[in-house]
């Protein structure tokens, strides 16, 4: 499941709080419920012990009774009484419940008609009720089994509980009953509140089915309630007296289970402490959690804010601010971060220096291409626009200059030309001595080389002029120029060796190209371009100037002088143009007289354009 | 008494009528309901022809010996006297609260000044007050004519011809009274009378159980 978290922080809290949470959570649950559990066992022992305990002093007081029970049965005297009147029977028995401290009442049954013959104290009684039938019945039937005839059961007798034993009276035949008995009320439960670790009723079921207190040594004011509320189960169950929780057992003592005999305990008592210990739990797991997240904070803070230093220099250096650097005073991971982030700028400033550097050193074109694929040697073979110059007469210039004076000049000049180049999106090869080199189409291919080179070399003369302008204001002498273009297929990448190269050109076409710049002097032209890089840039007017023989080409190299665009040629210069070329006709086709014709008409013509001052009338008159 | 159908006789004869120098006599088995002889029963005519003969009294004997009245059972006629020796080593305290006879003999040893007349018919329990577990039966009957049942037989001789009411007794009889039987004598020789009772088992203890034991 993924969650996304703005903040390191956020995702932090969360995914350590929560697990935390749950574990606590499911603590306080564990001890919950331990606790519950562990005082539920503690009161169902205690109850069923205090059961054991209840039926056990019943049996005694029983046997008690038994036991005087089964000495009046043999007792001479009450047997006479017995068989006398009933006064005095009523007198003797008297006699004997004073001895019985644990009996409440006595009765005598006769075994013949079943009637009641005395009882001492309960004088109403004038029948023997059902219940109270049932157990002689069953002692009789014992003794029709040859058993020891005697019954005892818990019942109700006159509307309250009682436990009664019936015992025989042998004279010395079975002749009667005794009858025994004790209340199963508020004297007998008392004997229980200290003994038994639990409350003990005893409830009986009355006439209209409804269960009445027996005795109990419950409060008061409970009473009423337990009556209403209890139910005879055979497990422990729960019932509530005045909004606590008690948890009950009860067992019937009678054959009818109109008698039981209830045992509880407070729930809610026993759980008390563990109220206590669950405040004190909260209160702890609540301080933990505080705790924690105020830890959580710090720790992150250590974290995020670092990170967000170190964001903030990335961006920096992205943009371009290589002096972005990130100082931290921690020793831990981010601090190595850190530390690694300020060596990582340091170097990418470095680099950039180089950058900066190689495109210095080279154009930056080349250094882009350089820095961008892996130096390696070699090269393809492409159609590049080649161009030279050169400084007519340098070394003459140099004289009498010193070497400063002569670099700062040059480098001058250069500026000058290499602006040009580079605005038209040339490349400088490289500088020898006075000439510049320069690649148009190399190394980023272009379609129109050859029409930006002779675009450049026109541009220099301009460019030139004020330089040479600016020169004589010096009082220095001019810097002439001449320039020679070609177009060809060369090869260009990097040649030389593999810890020192640099990208150029070579081939038949650069050769060329120099040649022409040389031949710029003689025929007196400032730029000197072949046939193919005139054809390659159309838009131009070109002056032929010659058919030139080259080493290692069969055909022989016509070659043109670029005036302008032909757009701004005027009619006159056009017309200038197309006198020499008409002589040039002639004259390749040798017919010299008319050529010779042709080129006074031209001479006459060039005579008046300036952009026509060039040795060529002289240069052909010669020939 | 509860009118009792008759009960099945295994075999019942016709009376022989004799000339009279031969009485008729009557022999009576009694089993009980596992085909045990019974011993301690009293057989009895009470009336012969409806008329009640007249009672021949005798003087008897129970004794005590090794705390145990001897016979356990014995039928006397009315106006009998028993005389109750006591053959034991310790004394004993013999008392009865029959409404036939209700009378007490204080702890005694040997023989009593004297004995005891026995006026009124019914059924006698004889106890001793320092004995809980002796107990005796006196049946005082108004006929001559009875006999004790030992080891399940009893002989009844000399009795009258006619239709006898016979009645047995025993002390344990299940439903408590005596069983009832018409009889026609022979003039001579036996008639025998078989019953087979059913009996309560006999009281195991006169003591009340131990106790002290727990009643969980």
């Amino acid at each position: 499941m993924p969650l996304h978290f703005q903040r390191f922080q956020t995702r932090l809290l969360v995914l350590l709080l929560l697990p935390l949470l749950c574990v606590l959570l499911a603590v306080y649950l564990a001890v919950e419920r331990a606790n519950t559990r562990s005082a539920l066992t503690l009161i169902e022992r205690d109850l069923a012990i205090g059961i054991a305990n209840f039926s056990a002093t019943l049996d005694e007081r029983n046997e008690s009774l038994a036991i005087a029970g089964d000495a009046l049965s043999g007792d001479f005297a009450f047997r006479q009484a017995w068989n006398t009147d009933q006064l005095t029977l009523l007198s003797a028995m008297d006699n004997l419940l004073g001895r019985l401290v644990s009996a409440d009442f006595i009765a005598m049954v006769d075994a013949d008609n079943g009637l009641l013959r005395a009882d001492s104290r309960r004088s109403d009684l004038s029948n023997v009720e059902p219940e109270w039938r049932v157990l002689i019945d069953d002692a009789e039937a014992l003794d029709r089994a040859g058993e020891y005839p005697e019954a005892a059961d818990a019942l109700i007798l006159d509307g309250r509980p009682y436990h009664l034993t019936v015992l025989p009276l042998f004279t010395p035949d079975l002749g009667g009953w005794v009858t025994l008995g004790f209340e199963l009320g508020p004297e007998f439960t008392a004997l229980f509140k200290e003994s038994v670790s639990a409350d003990i009723s005893v409830l009986f079921r009355s006439a209209d089915d409804r269960w009445q207190i027996g005795g109990s040594t419950l409060p008061e004011t409970l009473l009423p309630q337990l009556a209403e509320g209890f139910v005879p189960q055979t497990d422990d169950s729960l019932l509530s007296l005045a909004g606590e929780d008690y948890i009950t057992l009860s067992q019937p003592l009678s054959g009818s289970g109109d008698v039981q005999v209830v045992l509880q305990r407070s729930l809610t008592a026993e759980l008390a402490p563990a109220r206590a210990l669950r405040r004190q739990l909260l209160a702890i797991f609540a301080a933990g959690i505080l705790v924690l997240v105020a830890a959580l904070l710090l720790v992150s803070r250590k974290v995020t804010q670092p990170l967000q230093w170190l964001t903030a220099g990335a961006r920096r250096i992205s943009g371009g601010d290589y002096s972005a650097r990130v100082d931290l005073a921690q020793r831990d991971e981010v601090g190595q971060l850190a530390t690694a982030f300020n060596s990582m700028a340091s170097g990418l400033a470095e680099k950039e220096r180089v950058r900066e550097l190689l495109g210095k050193v080279v154009s930056p074109a080349i250094a882009n291409e350089l820095l961008q694929r892996p130096p390696e040697l070699g090269g393809e073979e492409r159609e590049v626009t080649v161009l030279f110059t050169d400084v007519r007469g340098f070394t003459t210039l140099c004289e009498g200059r010193e070497p400063q004076q002569v670099l700062a000049l040059l480098n001058e000049y250069f500026s000058v030309l290499t602006s040009v180049i580079e605005q038209h999106g040339g490349v400088v090869d490289k500088y020898i001595g006075d000439a510049v080199m320069a690649l148009f189409g190399a190394p980023v291919l272009c379609e129109d080389a050859a029409e930006r080179a002779v675009r450049a070399a026109l541009a220099m003369q301009v460019a030139l002029e004020d330089l040479n302008a600016r020169l004589a204001e010096r009082g220095l002498l001019p810097l002439v120029t001449g320039v020679g273009i070609n177009s060809d297929r060369v090869v260009v990448g990097n040649m030389g060796s593999q810890s020192r190269n640099n990208y150029t050109a070579i081939g038949d076409g650069v050769n060329l190209a120099s040649r022409l710049e040389g031949l710029s002097k003689r025929y007196g032209v400032a730029v000197v371009v072949s046939d193919s890089t005139r054809r390659q840039a159309p838009d131009y007017l070109y002056l032929p100037l010659d058919l030139v023989r080259v080493k290692g080409k069969q055909q022989p190299v016509e070659i043109f002088e670029p005036l302008l665009p032909i757009g701004a040629a005027t009619p006159a210069l056009l017309a200038s143009v197309e006198a020499f070329r008409h002589f040039l006709d002639l004259w390749r086709q040798g017919h010299w007289p008319a050529a010779a014709e042709a080129l006074e008409h031209y001479a006459g013509l060039a005579g008046a354009e300036p952009r026509l001052d060039n040795n060529l009338t002289a240069l052909y008159r010669q020939r | 008494m509860l009118q009792r159908k008759v009960g099945t006789c295994a075999v019942a004869l016709a009376a022989m009528l004799g000339s009279g120098a031969e009485a008729a006599s009557l022999v009576v088995t009694l089993k009980d309901q596992e085909g045990a002889a019974v011993s301690d029963a009293v057989v009895y005519v009470a009336t012969i022809n409806g008329q009640q003969p007249a009672p021949v009294p005798r003087q008897v004997t129970v004794d005590q010996v090794d705390e145990t009245f001897v016979p356990h059972v014995r039928a006397v006629a009315v106006g009998s006297s028993i005389s109750f020796p006591n053959s034991d080593h310790i004394r004993h305290h013999m008392y009865s609260f029959a409404p036939a006879k209700t009378f007490e003999l204080p702890l005694y040893i040997g023989l009593p000044a004297e004995p005891i007349s026995f006026d009124q018919a019914g059924l006698v329990t004889l106890g001793c007050n320092i004995h809980d577990h002796m107990l005796g039966y006196v049946l005082v009957v108004e006929t001559p004519y009875y006999a004790e049942v030992a080891a399940g037989t009893a002989r009844l001789d000399n009795l009258p011809d006619g239709e006898l009411a016979v009645r047995i007794w025993h002390p344990r009889l299940a439903d408590d009274t005596a069983l009832e039987f018409t009889v026609q004598t022979a003039t001579s020789g036996d008639t025998a009378l078989q019953q087979q009772l059913t009996l309560l088992p006999d009281r195991k203890a006169r003591r009340a159980p131990r106790r002290g034991s727990s009643r969980y």
